[in-house]
Protein backbone atom coordinates (compact mmCIF):
# COMPACT_ATOMS: atom_id res chain seq x y z
CA UNK A 1 0.00 0.00 0.00
CA UNK A 2 0.96 3.78 -0.92
CA UNK A 3 1.65 5.82 2.27
CA UNK A 4 2.21 9.43 2.21
CA UNK A 5 4.34 9.85 -0.76
CA UNK A 6 6.06 13.03 -0.39
CA UNK A 7 5.10 15.55 -2.74
CA UNK A 8 7.64 15.98 -5.59
CA UNK A 9 9.83 18.93 -3.47
CA UNK A 10 10.15 21.29 -6.55
CA UNK A 11 9.00 24.30 -5.22
CA UNK A 12 8.80 24.35 -1.47
CA UNK A 13 5.63 26.17 -0.90
CA UNK A 14 5.36 28.15 2.79
CA UNK A 15 3.29 25.80 5.29
CA UNK A 16 -0.44 26.97 6.31
CA UNK A 17 -1.36 24.22 8.09
CA UNK A 18 0.59 21.85 9.80
CA UNK A 19 -0.86 18.85 11.61
CA UNK A 20 1.99 16.11 14.19
CA UNK A 21 0.73 12.90 15.05
CA UNK A 22 -3.08 14.04 15.47
CA UNK A 23 -5.78 12.57 16.88
CA UNK A 24 -9.37 13.32 18.02
CA UNK A 25 -11.18 11.04 20.51
CA UNK A 26 -15.15 10.70 20.62
CA UNK A 27 -16.38 9.38 23.75
CA UNK A 28 -19.57 7.67 23.53
CA UNK A 29 -22.33 6.36 26.39
CA UNK A 30 -24.03 3.62 25.17
CA UNK A 31 -27.09 4.28 27.62
CA UNK A 32 -25.88 7.96 27.00
CA UNK A 33 -28.48 10.08 29.25
CA UNK A 34 -26.95 14.00 29.37
CA UNK A 35 -29.21 14.46 32.47
CA UNK A 36 -28.59 14.95 36.23
CA UNK A 37 -31.31 12.40 36.86
CA UNK A 38 -30.31 9.92 34.63
CA UNK A 39 -26.15 10.30 36.06
CA UNK A 40 -28.16 9.51 39.21
CA UNK A 41 -29.91 6.91 38.82
CA UNK A 42 -27.11 5.44 37.15
CA UNK A 43 -25.12 5.75 40.05
CA UNK A 44 -27.84 4.54 42.05
CA UNK A 45 -27.99 1.28 40.67
CA UNK A 46 -24.51 0.67 40.32
CA UNK A 47 -24.73 0.55 37.12
CA UNK A 48 -22.04 2.65 35.84
CA UNK A 49 -22.56 3.93 31.89
CA UNK A 50 -20.61 2.19 30.24
CA UNK A 51 -18.58 4.74 27.72
CA UNK A 52 -16.40 3.43 24.71
CA UNK A 53 -13.50 5.28 23.34
CA UNK A 54 -13.70 5.89 19.51
CA UNK A 55 -10.50 7.42 17.77
CA UNK A 56 -12.64 9.62 14.93
CA UNK A 57 -8.84 10.70 14.11
CA UNK A 58 -5.55 8.78 14.81
CA UNK A 59 -2.05 9.53 14.30
CA UNK A 60 -2.20 12.39 11.28
CA UNK A 61 0.77 13.93 10.28
CA UNK A 62 0.15 16.04 7.57
CA UNK A 63 0.86 19.58 5.67
CA UNK A 64 -0.99 22.04 3.71
CA UNK A 65 0.90 25.05 1.49
CA UNK A 66 0.09 27.79 0.12
CA UNK A 67 -1.55 27.68 -3.35
CA UNK A 68 -2.77 23.70 -3.10
CA UNK A 69 -6.58 22.35 -3.79
CA UNK A 70 -6.83 19.37 -1.44
CA UNK A 71 -9.50 16.67 -1.68
CA UNK A 72 -10.20 14.63 0.86
CA UNK A 73 -11.35 11.30 0.28
CA UNK A 74 -13.02 8.40 1.73
CA UNK A 75 -16.07 6.68 2.75
CA UNK A 76 -18.56 7.87 5.22
CA UNK A 77 -17.49 7.67 8.84
CA UNK A 78 -13.93 7.89 7.73
CA UNK A 79 -12.76 10.94 9.41
CA UNK A 80 -13.21 13.55 6.56
CA UNK A 81 -15.81 16.52 8.55
CA UNK A 82 -13.82 15.65 12.01
CA UNK A 83 -10.58 16.66 10.00
CA UNK A 84 -12.24 19.43 8.50
CA UNK A 85 -13.64 20.51 11.94
CA UNK A 86 -10.02 20.15 13.04
CA UNK A 87 -8.57 22.32 10.71
CA UNK A 88 -11.24 24.57 11.23
CA UNK A 89 -9.81 25.41 14.78
CA UNK A 90 -13.67 24.34 15.84
CA UNK A 91 -12.27 20.97 17.72
CA UNK A 92 -8.54 21.22 19.40
CA UNK A 93 -6.97 17.28 18.91
CA UNK A 94 -6.79 14.84 21.67
CA UNK A 95 -3.39 14.14 21.14
CA UNK A 96 -0.66 15.50 18.92
CA UNK A 97 -0.72 18.96 17.64
CA UNK A 98 -1.56 21.69 15.08
CA UNK A 99 -0.57 24.74 13.82
CA UNK A 100 -2.92 26.97 11.90
CA UNK A 101 -3.74 30.23 10.61
CA UNK A 102 -6.29 32.82 12.98
CA UNK A 103 -8.69 33.56 9.91
CA UNK A 104 -9.72 30.03 8.78
CA UNK A 105 -13.01 30.41 6.31
CA UNK A 106 -14.57 27.31 6.81
CA UNK A 107 -18.02 25.89 5.30
CA UNK A 108 -18.47 23.03 7.37
CA UNK A 109 -21.77 22.27 5.14
CA UNK A 110 -22.86 23.83 2.08
CA UNK A 111 -25.16 26.25 3.74
CA UNK A 112 -22.66 27.62 6.54
CA UNK A 113 -23.98 29.03 9.57
CA UNK A 114 -26.74 31.00 8.13
CA UNK A 115 -29.66 32.01 10.51
CA UNK A 116 -33.26 31.30 9.05
CA UNK A 117 -34.79 34.35 10.68
CA UNK A 118 -32.24 36.49 9.04
CA UNK A 119 -32.23 38.27 6.22
CA UNK A 120 -29.07 37.56 3.35
CA UNK A 121 -27.97 41.48 4.27
CA UNK A 122 -28.40 40.84 7.85
CA UNK A 123 -27.23 37.20 8.01
CA UNK A 124 -23.65 38.81 5.86
CA UNK A 125 -23.35 41.26 9.19
CA UNK A 126 -24.17 38.45 11.75
CA UNK A 127 -21.26 36.22 9.53
CA UNK A 128 -19.00 39.13 9.36
CA UNK A 129 -19.24 39.44 13.02
CA UNK A 130 -18.57 35.58 13.93
CA UNK A 131 -15.79 35.41 11.88
CA UNK A 132 -13.96 38.26 13.54
CA UNK A 133 -14.35 41.25 10.69
CA UNK A 134 -13.82 44.25 10.92
CA UNK A 135 -17.64 46.19 11.07
CA UNK A 136 -16.76 48.40 8.21
CA UNK A 137 -15.53 45.72 5.91
CA UNK A 138 -18.75 44.46 5.58
CA UNK A 139 -19.69 47.68 4.49
CA UNK A 140 -18.19 47.88 2.13
CA UNK A 141 -17.94 44.36 0.94
CA UNK A 142 -21.76 44.10 0.72
CA UNK A 143 -22.85 45.26 -2.39
CA UNK A 144 -20.29 42.64 -4.51
CA UNK A 145 -21.61 39.80 -2.41
CA UNK A 146 -25.00 40.75 -3.11
CA UNK A 147 -24.12 41.09 -7.03
CA UNK A 148 -21.84 37.45 -6.56
CA UNK A 149 -24.68 35.49 -5.00
CA UNK A 150 -26.96 36.55 -7.17
CA UNK A 151 -30.09 36.25 -4.92
CA UNK A 152 -32.06 39.82 -6.92
CA UNK A 153 -34.76 40.61 -3.99
CA UNK A 154 -34.05 37.91 -1.76
CA UNK A 155 -31.09 39.19 -0.56
CA UNK A 156 -33.53 40.90 1.37
CA UNK A 157 -35.89 38.13 2.31
CA UNK A 158 -35.51 35.69 5.22
CA UNK A 159 -33.04 32.96 4.60
CA UNK A 160 -35.50 29.96 5.58
CA UNK A 161 -37.25 30.91 2.45
CA UNK A 162 -34.10 30.29 -0.29
CA UNK A 163 -33.81 26.76 -1.67
CA UNK A 164 -30.50 25.06 -0.60
CA UNK A 165 -28.99 26.20 -3.87
CA UNK A 166 -29.59 29.90 -3.18
CA UNK A 167 -28.21 29.08 0.75
CA UNK A 168 -25.37 27.84 -0.77
CA UNK A 169 -24.65 30.82 -3.41
CA UNK A 170 -24.86 33.06 -0.40
CA UNK A 171 -23.30 30.84 1.77
CA UNK A 172 -20.21 30.63 -0.46
CA UNK A 173 -20.61 34.33 -1.70
CA UNK A 174 -19.72 35.08 2.21
CA UNK A 175 -16.95 32.65 2.78
CA UNK A 176 -14.79 33.55 0.05
CA UNK A 177 -15.32 37.16 -0.30
CA UNK A 178 -12.66 37.99 2.12
CA UNK A 179 -10.28 36.23 0.13
CA UNK A 180 -9.45 33.74 3.35
CA UNK A 181 -5.68 32.33 3.73
CA UNK A 182 -7.23 28.81 4.10
CA UNK A 183 -10.80 27.98 2.80
CA UNK A 184 -12.69 24.89 4.25
CA UNK A 185 -15.76 23.42 1.87
CA UNK A 186 -17.91 20.57 2.79
CA UNK A 187 -19.34 18.78 -0.46
CA UNK A 188 -20.49 22.64 -1.74
CA UNK A 189 -20.22 22.15 -5.42
CA UNK A 190 -22.67 19.55 -5.38
CA UNK A 191 -25.76 22.03 -4.58
CA UNK A 192 -25.74 25.22 -6.65
CA UNK A 193 -26.95 25.27 -10.31
CA UNK A 194 -24.49 24.44 -12.99
CA UNK A 195 -24.18 28.35 -13.53
CA UNK A 196 -22.78 29.14 -10.04
CA UNK A 197 -20.82 25.66 -10.05
CA UNK A 198 -18.53 27.12 -12.60
CA UNK A 199 -18.82 30.48 -10.77
CA UNK A 200 -17.42 29.16 -7.66
CA UNK A 201 -15.00 27.44 -9.17
CA UNK A 202 -13.84 30.12 -10.96
CA UNK A 203 -13.60 31.67 -7.62
CA UNK A 204 -11.63 28.80 -5.96
CA UNK A 205 -9.14 28.88 -8.58
CA UNK A 206 -8.63 32.75 -8.19
CA UNK A 207 -8.07 32.51 -4.38
CA UNK A 208 -5.42 29.93 -4.81
CA UNK A 209 -3.72 32.13 -7.51
CA UNK A 210 -3.86 34.40 -4.93
CA UNK A 211 -1.93 31.79 -2.36
CA UNK A 212 -4.67 30.59 -0.65
CA UNK A 213 -5.29 26.93 0.48
CA UNK A 214 -8.41 25.09 -0.53
CA UNK A 215 -9.41 21.77 1.29
CA UNK A 216 -12.17 20.40 0.07
CA UNK A 217 -13.97 16.95 1.60
CA UNK A 218 -16.35 15.53 -1.72
CA UNK A 219 -17.66 11.61 -2.39
CA UNK A 220 -17.78 13.13 -6.18
CA UNK A 221 -14.45 11.45 -7.31
CA UNK A 222 -14.56 13.31 -10.82
CA UNK A 223 -14.88 16.59 -9.37
CA UNK A 224 -12.14 15.53 -6.97
CA UNK A 225 -9.67 14.57 -10.07
CA UNK A 226 -10.63 17.80 -12.07
CA UNK A 227 -10.13 20.21 -9.40
CA UNK A 228 -7.71 19.02 -6.67
CA UNK A 229 -4.05 19.12 -7.30
CA UNK A 230 -4.00 16.36 -3.87
CA UNK A 231 -6.35 14.07 -2.32
CA UNK A 232 -5.56 12.59 0.94
CA UNK A 233 -7.69 9.32 1.57
CA UNK A 234 -8.94 8.66 4.44
CA UNK A 235 -10.59 5.37 6.37
CA UNK A 236 -11.07 4.65 9.67
CA UNK A 237 -9.56 8.10 11.16
CA UNK A 238 -5.86 6.81 9.32
CA UNK A 239 -4.33 8.57 6.10
CA UNK A 240 -4.30 5.82 3.71
CA UNK A 241 -3.07 7.92 0.46
CA UNK A 242 -1.62 11.15 0.27
CA UNK A 243 -0.68 12.18 -3.09
CA UNK A 244 -1.48 13.83 -6.61
CA UNK A 245 -5.44 13.66 -6.91
CA UNK A 246 -5.28 11.26 -9.73
CA UNK A 247 -3.54 8.50 -8.29
CA UNK A 248 -5.15 8.74 -4.74
CA UNK A 249 -8.78 8.87 -6.34
CA UNK A 250 -7.38 5.83 -8.68
CA UNK A 251 -6.49 4.01 -5.55
CA UNK A 252 -10.04 5.02 -4.08
CA UNK A 253 -11.80 3.11 -6.70
CA UNK A 254 -10.06 0.01 -6.43
CA UNK A 255 -10.36 -0.26 -2.37
CA UNK A 256 -13.85 0.83 -2.24
CA UNK A 257 -15.38 1.44 -6.29
CA UNK B 1 -9.38 33.22 32.54
CA UNK B 2 -7.44 36.97 30.93
CA UNK B 3 -7.73 35.32 27.78
CA UNK B 4 -11.91 34.87 27.71
CA UNK B 5 -11.33 38.75 29.11
CA UNK B 6 -9.35 39.78 26.15
CA UNK B 7 -11.53 38.11 23.63
CA UNK B 8 -14.79 39.20 24.91
CA UNK B 9 -13.00 42.46 24.55
CA UNK B 10 -12.13 41.64 21.30
CA UNK B 11 -15.59 40.45 20.30
CA UNK B 12 -17.56 43.84 20.86
CA UNK B 13 -19.11 43.72 17.33
CA UNK B 14 -19.66 39.88 17.80
CA UNK B 15 -21.20 40.95 21.24
CA UNK B 16 -23.76 43.79 19.53
CA UNK B 17 -24.34 41.64 16.30
CA UNK B 18 -25.97 38.96 18.38
CA UNK B 19 -27.75 41.13 21.25
CA UNK B 20 -29.03 43.22 17.97
CA UNK B 21 -30.36 39.48 16.29
CA UNK B 22 -31.85 38.52 19.72
CA UNK B 23 -33.74 41.65 20.67
CA UNK B 24 -34.79 41.97 16.75
CA UNK B 25 -36.56 38.30 17.84
CA UNK B 26 -37.66 39.19 20.89
CA UNK B 27 -39.27 42.80 20.40
CA UNK B 28 -40.37 41.57 17.09
CA UNK B 29 -39.11 45.41 15.47
CA UNK B 30 -42.27 46.64 16.68
CA UNK B 31 -42.65 48.77 19.68
CA UNK B 32 -45.62 47.18 20.49
CA UNK B 33 -43.27 44.41 21.21
CA UNK B 34 -41.57 46.62 23.76
CA UNK B 35 -44.69 46.61 25.65
CA UNK B 36 -45.21 43.05 25.48
CA UNK B 37 -41.86 42.28 27.28
CA UNK B 38 -42.70 44.84 30.36
CA UNK B 39 -46.56 44.50 30.47
CA UNK B 40 -45.50 41.02 32.31
CA UNK B 41 -43.49 42.24 34.61
CA UNK B 42 -45.40 44.95 35.63
CA UNK B 43 -48.71 43.22 35.70
CA UNK B 44 -47.03 41.02 38.38
CA UNK B 45 -45.64 44.10 40.25
CA UNK B 46 -49.24 45.33 40.70
CA UNK B 47 -51.03 42.40 41.56
CA UNK B 48 -48.53 41.00 43.76
CA UNK B 49 -48.73 44.76 45.25
CA UNK B 50 -52.42 44.72 46.24
CA UNK B 51 -52.48 41.62 47.64
CA UNK B 52 -49.38 41.34 49.66
CA UNK B 53 -49.56 45.26 51.13
CA UNK B 54 -53.73 44.06 52.00
CA UNK B 55 -52.32 40.83 53.57
CA UNK B 56 -49.08 42.74 55.63
CA UNK B 57 -51.63 45.88 56.44
CA UNK B 58 -48.47 47.64 54.70
CA UNK B 59 -49.38 51.57 52.81
CA UNK B 60 -49.86 50.61 48.88
CA UNK B 61 -47.57 53.08 47.52
CA UNK B 62 -44.92 52.31 50.56
CA UNK B 63 -44.81 48.21 49.84
CA UNK B 64 -44.91 49.12 45.76
CA UNK B 65 -41.73 51.20 45.68
CA UNK B 66 -40.20 48.67 47.93
CA UNK B 67 -41.43 45.66 46.00
CA UNK B 68 -40.59 47.34 42.80
CA UNK B 69 -37.37 48.00 43.49
CA UNK B 70 -36.11 44.75 44.55
CA UNK B 71 -38.48 42.60 41.70
CA UNK B 72 -36.13 44.53 38.96
CA UNK B 73 -32.74 43.32 39.80
CA UNK B 74 -34.25 39.94 40.73
CA UNK B 75 -36.43 39.50 37.64
CA UNK B 76 -32.77 40.49 35.70
CA UNK B 77 -30.80 37.38 37.84
CA UNK B 78 -33.79 34.80 36.99
CA UNK B 79 -34.36 35.57 33.70
CA UNK B 80 -30.09 35.85 32.80
CA UNK B 81 -29.84 32.59 34.14
CA UNK B 82 -32.40 30.85 32.72
CA UNK B 83 -31.57 32.59 29.48
CA UNK B 84 -27.78 31.53 29.60
CA UNK B 85 -28.86 27.94 30.77
CA UNK B 86 -30.11 27.96 27.17
CA UNK B 87 -27.27 30.10 25.47
CA UNK B 88 -24.67 27.77 24.35
CA UNK B 89 -27.22 24.25 23.97
CA UNK B 90 -29.68 26.56 21.88
CA UNK B 91 -26.62 28.31 19.91
CA UNK B 92 -25.15 24.73 19.56
CA UNK B 93 -25.44 24.94 15.39
CA UNK B 94 -22.74 28.09 15.47
CA UNK B 95 -20.69 26.61 18.71
CA UNK B 96 -20.27 23.02 16.51
CA UNK B 97 -19.70 24.84 13.01
CA UNK B 98 -16.87 28.46 13.78
CA UNK B 99 -14.19 28.38 15.90
CA UNK B 100 -15.88 31.49 17.85
CA UNK B 101 -15.51 33.22 21.90
CA UNK B 102 -18.53 31.15 23.02
CA UNK B 103 -18.14 32.98 26.26
CA UNK B 104 -19.98 35.68 24.25
CA UNK B 105 -23.44 33.36 24.55
CA UNK B 106 -24.23 34.00 28.35
CA UNK B 107 -23.00 36.76 28.20
CA UNK B 108 -24.87 38.07 25.48
CA UNK B 109 -28.12 36.50 28.10
CA UNK B 110 -27.19 38.83 30.77
CA UNK B 111 -26.71 41.83 28.26
CA UNK B 112 -30.31 41.44 26.52
CA UNK B 113 -32.31 41.28 30.15
CA UNK B 114 -29.97 44.02 31.76
CA UNK B 115 -31.88 45.94 28.95
CA UNK B 116 -35.00 44.99 30.33
CA UNK B 117 -34.15 45.86 33.94
CA UNK B 118 -32.84 49.06 32.98
CA UNK B 119 -35.85 49.90 31.54
CA UNK B 120 -37.71 48.60 34.48
CA UNK B 121 -35.75 50.96 36.82
CA UNK B 122 -36.84 53.76 34.31
CA UNK B 123 -40.39 52.90 34.96
CA UNK B 124 -40.09 52.80 38.71
CA UNK B 125 -38.39 56.35 38.73
CA UNK B 126 -41.61 57.37 36.41
CA UNK B 127 -43.83 56.04 39.13
CA UNK B 128 -42.38 57.24 42.23
CA UNK B 129 -43.82 60.83 42.15
CA UNK B 130 -47.02 59.44 41.62
CA UNK B 131 -47.07 57.34 44.45
CA UNK B 132 -45.76 59.93 46.63
CA UNK B 133 -42.31 58.28 47.15
CA UNK B 134 -39.93 61.20 47.22
CA UNK B 135 -36.81 60.90 45.10
CA UNK B 136 -33.47 60.60 47.54
CA UNK B 137 -29.72 61.76 47.23
CA UNK B 138 -28.20 58.23 47.92
CA UNK B 139 -30.28 56.42 44.60
CA UNK B 140 -27.47 57.96 42.39
CA UNK B 141 -25.49 55.27 43.85
CA UNK B 142 -27.82 52.76 41.90
CA UNK B 143 -25.38 52.40 38.67
CA UNK B 144 -22.79 51.22 41.24
CA UNK B 145 -25.24 48.74 42.87
CA UNK B 146 -26.49 47.62 39.19
CA UNK B 147 -22.60 47.11 37.82
CA UNK B 148 -21.86 44.90 40.51
CA UNK B 149 -25.06 42.67 40.26
CA UNK B 150 -24.33 42.80 36.35
CA UNK B 151 -20.82 41.14 36.99
CA UNK B 152 -22.18 38.40 39.89
CA UNK B 153 -25.11 37.53 36.91
CA UNK B 154 -22.73 37.36 34.32
CA UNK B 155 -20.92 34.61 36.65
CA UNK B 156 -23.60 32.79 37.49
CA UNK B 157 -24.81 33.08 33.42
CA UNK B 158 -21.30 31.29 32.20
CA UNK B 159 -21.85 28.74 35.14
CA UNK B 160 -25.41 28.00 34.03
CA UNK B 161 -24.39 28.13 30.43
CA UNK B 162 -21.50 24.90 31.00
CA UNK B 163 -23.80 23.06 33.21
CA UNK B 164 -27.08 23.02 31.06
CA UNK B 165 -23.94 21.81 28.15
CA UNK B 166 -23.36 18.70 30.93
CA UNK B 167 -26.53 18.09 31.88
CA UNK B 168 -29.84 18.80 30.09
CA UNK B 169 -32.03 18.63 32.41
CA UNK B 170 -30.09 21.23 34.72
CA UNK B 171 -33.03 24.51 33.29
CA UNK B 172 -35.94 22.46 34.58
CA UNK B 173 -34.04 22.32 37.80
CA UNK B 174 -32.77 25.63 37.84
CA UNK B 175 -36.25 26.84 36.97
CA UNK B 176 -37.39 25.45 40.44
CA UNK B 177 -34.17 26.21 42.12
CA UNK B 178 -34.91 30.05 41.22
CA UNK B 179 -38.93 29.94 42.06
CA UNK B 180 -38.30 29.26 46.09
CA UNK B 181 -35.13 30.72 46.25
CA UNK B 182 -37.70 33.94 45.14
CA UNK B 183 -39.59 33.80 48.15
CA UNK B 184 -36.82 32.93 50.48
CA UNK B 185 -34.98 36.30 49.18
CA UNK B 186 -36.62 39.46 50.87
CA UNK B 187 -38.32 41.17 47.62
CA UNK B 188 -41.88 40.25 48.87
CA UNK B 189 -41.11 40.74 52.77
CA UNK B 190 -39.27 43.18 54.62
CA UNK B 191 -35.99 41.55 56.92
CA UNK B 192 -37.26 43.44 59.67
CA UNK B 193 -40.50 41.51 59.82
CA UNK B 194 -38.02 38.57 59.99
CA UNK B 195 -37.70 36.96 63.45
CA UNK B 196 -34.27 37.35 64.85
CA UNK B 197 -32.77 33.72 65.82
CA UNK B 198 -33.31 33.51 61.51
CA UNK B 199 -31.33 36.81 61.31
CA UNK B 200 -28.14 35.07 61.12
CA UNK B 201 -29.06 32.62 58.93
CA UNK B 202 -30.57 35.42 56.19
CA UNK B 203 -27.31 36.70 55.23
CA UNK B 204 -25.43 33.94 54.41
CA UNK B 205 -28.76 34.29 51.24
CA UNK B 206 -26.41 35.76 48.39
CA UNK B 207 -28.83 37.21 46.92
CA UNK B 208 -29.29 39.65 50.25
CA UNK B 209 -26.02 41.25 49.83
CA UNK B 210 -27.65 42.59 45.89
CA UNK B 211 -31.20 43.61 47.12
CA UNK B 212 -30.11 45.65 50.03
CA UNK B 213 -27.70 48.09 47.30
CA UNK B 214 -31.33 48.97 45.70
CA UNK B 215 -33.54 48.54 48.33
CA UNK B 216 -31.77 50.92 50.59
CA UNK B 217 -30.92 53.72 48.80
CA UNK B 218 -34.59 54.04 46.83
CA UNK B 219 -36.85 53.13 49.83
CA UNK B 220 -35.24 55.04 52.47
CA UNK B 221 -32.72 57.00 51.58
CA UNK B 222 -29.86 55.65 52.91
CA UNK B 223 -26.69 54.76 51.19
CA UNK B 224 -26.20 51.34 51.91
CA UNK B 225 -23.57 50.77 54.62
CA UNK B 226 -19.69 49.50 53.53
CA UNK B 227 -20.19 46.49 54.89
CA UNK B 228 -23.34 45.95 52.02
CA UNK B 229 -20.57 47.00 49.34
CA UNK B 230 -17.91 44.64 50.56
CA UNK B 231 -20.23 41.62 50.75
CA UNK B 232 -21.82 42.33 47.18
CA UNK B 233 -18.43 42.82 46.06
CA UNK B 234 -16.97 39.72 47.30
CA UNK B 235 -19.72 37.47 46.32
CA UNK B 236 -19.40 39.11 42.69
CA UNK B 237 -16.03 38.55 42.05
CA UNK B 238 -16.18 34.92 43.53
CA UNK B 239 -18.85 34.24 41.04
CA UNK B 240 -17.17 36.06 37.76
CA UNK B 241 -14.50 34.26 38.71
CA UNK B 242 -16.08 30.64 39.13
CA UNK B 243 -17.99 31.13 35.64
CA UNK B 244 -14.82 32.42 34.06
CA UNK B 245 -12.36 29.47 35.33
CA UNK B 246 -14.50 27.23 34.76
CA UNK B 247 -15.78 28.03 31.51
CA UNK B 248 -12.12 28.83 30.50
CA UNK B 249 -11.18 25.04 31.79
CA UNK B 250 -14.51 23.16 29.91
CA UNK B 251 -15.15 25.66 27.14
CA UNK B 252 -13.04 22.85 24.91
CA UNK B 253 -15.15 19.77 25.31
CA UNK B 254 -18.68 21.40 24.88
CA UNK B 255 -18.45 20.24 21.07
CA UNK B 256 -18.65 16.88 22.40
CA UNK B 257 -21.67 17.19 24.40
CA UNK B 258 -23.74 19.59 21.73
Amino acid sequence: MKQSAAKPAAKPAEKLIRLEAAGVKYRFMTDRDLTLRGRLARLGSGRNGTSREFWALKGLTLEFSRGEVVGLAGPNGSGKSTLLRLLAGVIDPSEGSIERPVRVSALLEPTGVLNGNLSGRQNAFLYAALNGLERGEMDAALPRIEEFAELGAFFDVAVRTYSSGMLARLAFSLATHFKPEVLLVDELLSVGDEHFQKKSYFRMMKLIEKGSLVVVVSHHLGFLESACSRAVLLAGGEVMDDGPAARVVAGYRKRFG
Amino acid sequence: MMRLWKEVAASRDLFIELLKVQMDQRYNGSALGVIWALAMPLLTILSFSLIFSSLSGWNLADYGVYFFCGYVPWTFFQASSLHAAESLVGNAFYVTRISMPKQVLPLVAVALNGIDAVAGMVILFALMPLLGAPYHLSMLCLPASALLTAAAVAGVAMLCAQANVFFRDFRYLLNSALFLWFFFSPVLWRPDTLSPALRPFYRLNPAVAFLELFQLPVRLGILPPVEAWLLAGVWASALLLAGGLTFAANQKRFYYYL
